[in-house]
C-alpha cells in the first residue's frame, strides 16, 4: 500500500486511508519518502540512446521478413504468443467499510475492575491468587445477586424488630473487613464470615494478605456476597 | 484541481487515440501491410527497448530482445483478438522474450565460459559536460548493477511502472498478477535499491 500511495496510484479512498495513517506513523512516512527518492533516481537516468541507423537497420529486417525478401531469422527467445494476449482482470479492492477504520486494533474486551476494600487497616501487601473466568462469574453473577438480595431483605427486617420494640437508636457495626482486619493480629482461630460490606467491591476475587487469606467472593463490583478471612496455615 | 482533471482528460484521450491508431495498424498488418509494421515499430521501439535494455543489462542484447520481439509480433498478428491495447500485449511480449533470452544468455556463458561478452552499461553523453556524462555512467553503472541483484519478478514490475511509465494496472496485465502483487513487488524492488545504492542515493 505504501509503494503505491508514494507512486499516487491507489483509489482517493485507499489514498485517504493511507494518507490518514503515514500522518501519524514515522516509520511509514520514512518509507513512503525513500520510495519516492528512489523513484526519482530511476526517472531521471534513462538507457543509453541508439542511433537512427541502428534503428533503421532492425526495421529492414523485420520488413524483409514480412514482405518474404530474408529467410526467417532463427530466434533466441521463445515466447508462446497464444498465451501473451492479457485477458481483462477482475481486481479485488478493499470494500468501503474496510477503508472506513483502517490500521485500527479490533478492540480489546474491557479488562475487569478489581478494587481492593477501602478500610484504614487495609493491609498494605496484597496478591491476587486467581481471577475467575468472565464466563464463570456471568454464570454465578444472578446467583449472587440473588443470595445477596436475601441476605440483605432479612438483615434489615432483623434490624427492624429491635426499632419496632425499643425505639433507641442503636449501633450499627461499620467496615466490617476493617474490624476483621484490625482483629487479624490476634490471629482468629476460626474464619470469619461478612455479609454484604459495602465498601468491599472486589469481585470474585481470592487474595492473600501476609498472615491471612481473605476470600471474596460471589455479587459483582459493586456488591459482595460473602468476604471470609482465614487464618493462613503459617500463622495458625 | 480543474486544471489537473482537465490534464488527466487530455492524456486520457490521447492515450485512448493512440489505442485507436495501433489497432488500425493490427488490422493492417494482420493483412500484411508492411507500411503498418514500420509504423508500429517507430512508435514503439523506444518504449521497447527500455524495458528490454533494464531486463537483460546491455544495449546489443536489448536491441536483439526488441528485434525478436516485433518478429513475435509479426509471426502472432493473426491470433491477437483485441482484448488488450497493442502496447500491453507488445509490452508482455517484450519482457517475455528479455527474460527468456537473460535464460538463454546465461546457458551460453556456463556452456562456452565465454567471457567475451559485452556487459557494457554505457551511456552516450550527447551534448553534455564530461563530468556530467561521467556522473551519469557512474549512476548508470550502479544502477543497472543494482538492478540485476533484484528479483527476476520484482525487477520487471519496477521497469514496466519505472521506465515505462505503465500504470499499475497495464503492469499487472502485462504480467498476468494482481495490481496488489504489482504493489508489494514494486514495493520490494525499491525497498531493495535503496539498500543497494546507499551511497549514490545518499
Amino acid at each position: 500500500m505504501l509503494g503505491g500511495f508514494a507512486d499516487k496510484q491507489l483509489s482517493p479512498l485507499e489514498a485517504d486511508a493511507v494518507a490518514i495513517h503515514v500522518e501519524q506513523c514515522g516509520r511509514c512516512r520514512q518509507a513512503v519518502r525513500e520510495q519516492q527518492r528512489v523513484q526519482h533516481v530511476l526517472n531521471s537516468f534513462q538507457p543509453p540512446p541508439v542511433a537512427e541507423a541502428r534503428w533503421d537497420q532492425i526495421g529492414k529486417r523485420l520488413r524483409a521478413e514480412l514482405e518474404g525478401k530474408a529467410a526467417p531469422l532463427k530466434l533466441k527467445t521463445r515466447t508462446h504468443i497464444e498465451s501473451l494476449e492479457p485477458t481483462p482482470m477482475s481486481v479485488p479492492s478493499l470494500r468501503a467499510d474496510e477503508l472506513a477504520t483502517p490500521f485500527q486494533r479490533s478492540p480489546e474486551p474491557p479488562r475487569p475492575v478489581i478494587r481492593v476494600p477501602s478500610t484504614n487497616a487495609r493491609p498494605p501487601a496484597v496478591t491476587v491468587l486467581k481471577v475467575r473466568s468472565p464466563r464463570h462469574r456471568d454464570r454465578m453473577g444472578w446467583v449472587a445477586h440473588v443470595v445477596g438480595a436475601a441476605a440483605a431483605t432479612i438483615i434489615i427486617a432483623l434490624g427492624m424488630v429491635p426499632v419496632y420494640l425499643n425505639p433507641q437508636p442503636v449501633a450499627m457495626p461499620i467496615a466490617p473487613v476493617a474490624v476483621a482486619a484490625r482483629a487479624a493480629p490476634t490471629a482468629p482461630t476460626e474464619p470469619i464470615a461478612l455479609a454484604g460490606p459495602e465498601d468491599v467491591s472486589i469481585l470474585d476475587v481470592e487474595m492473600t494478605v501476609p498472615g491471612y487469606n481473605l476470600i471474596v467472593s460471589g455479587g459483582d463490583a459493586d456488591d459482595v456476597a460473602a468476604v471470609l478471612v482465614v487464618p493462613s496455615k503459617g500463622n495458625g | 484541481m480543474v486544471g489537473g482533471r482537465r490534464q488527466g482528460d487530455a492524456a486520457d484521450e490521447a492515450a485512448e487515440r493512440d489505442a485507436r491508431r495501433d489497432m488500425d495498424l493490427v488490422e493492417r498488418l494482420k493483412k500484411g501491410d508492411a507500411k503498418a509494421l514500420d509504423e508500429l515499430y517507430r512508435r514503439h521501439r523506444e518504449a521497447a527497448y527500455g524495458i528490454a535494455y533494464r531486463l537483460v543489462g546491455s544495449r546489443e542484447d536489448a536491441l536483439e530482445v526488441v528485434q525478436e520481439s516485433f518478429i513475435h509480433v509479426m509471426r502472432g498478428i493473426q491470433m491477437f483478438r483485441g482484448q488488450s491495447s497493442f502496447r500491453t500485449w507488445l509490452y508482455r511480449i517484450v519482457t517475455h522474450a528479455a527474460l527468456d533470452y537473460r535464460r538463454w544468455r546465461a546457458l551460453r556463458v556456463a556452456d562456452s565460459l565465454d567471457s567475451d561478452i559485452s556487459t557494457e552499461p554505457a551511456v552516450q553523453s550527447g551534448d553534455r559536460s564530461p563530468q556530467d556524462a561521467a556522473a551519469d555512467r557512474d549512476l548508470g553503472a550502479a544502477i543497472d548493477k543494482a538492478l540485476s541483484n533484484i528479483s527476476e519478478k520484482n525487477r520487471a514490475a519496477l521497469i514496466l511502472y519505472a521506465i515505462e511509465g505503465m500504470s499499475y494496472r497495464e503492469v499487472a496485465e502485462v504480467l498476468g498478477i494482481s495490481i496488489g502483487t504489482v504493489m508489494s513487488r514494486i514495493f520490494n524492488a525499491r525497498q531493495r535499491l535503496r539498500e543497494l545504492l546507499a551511497t549514490e542515493i545518499g
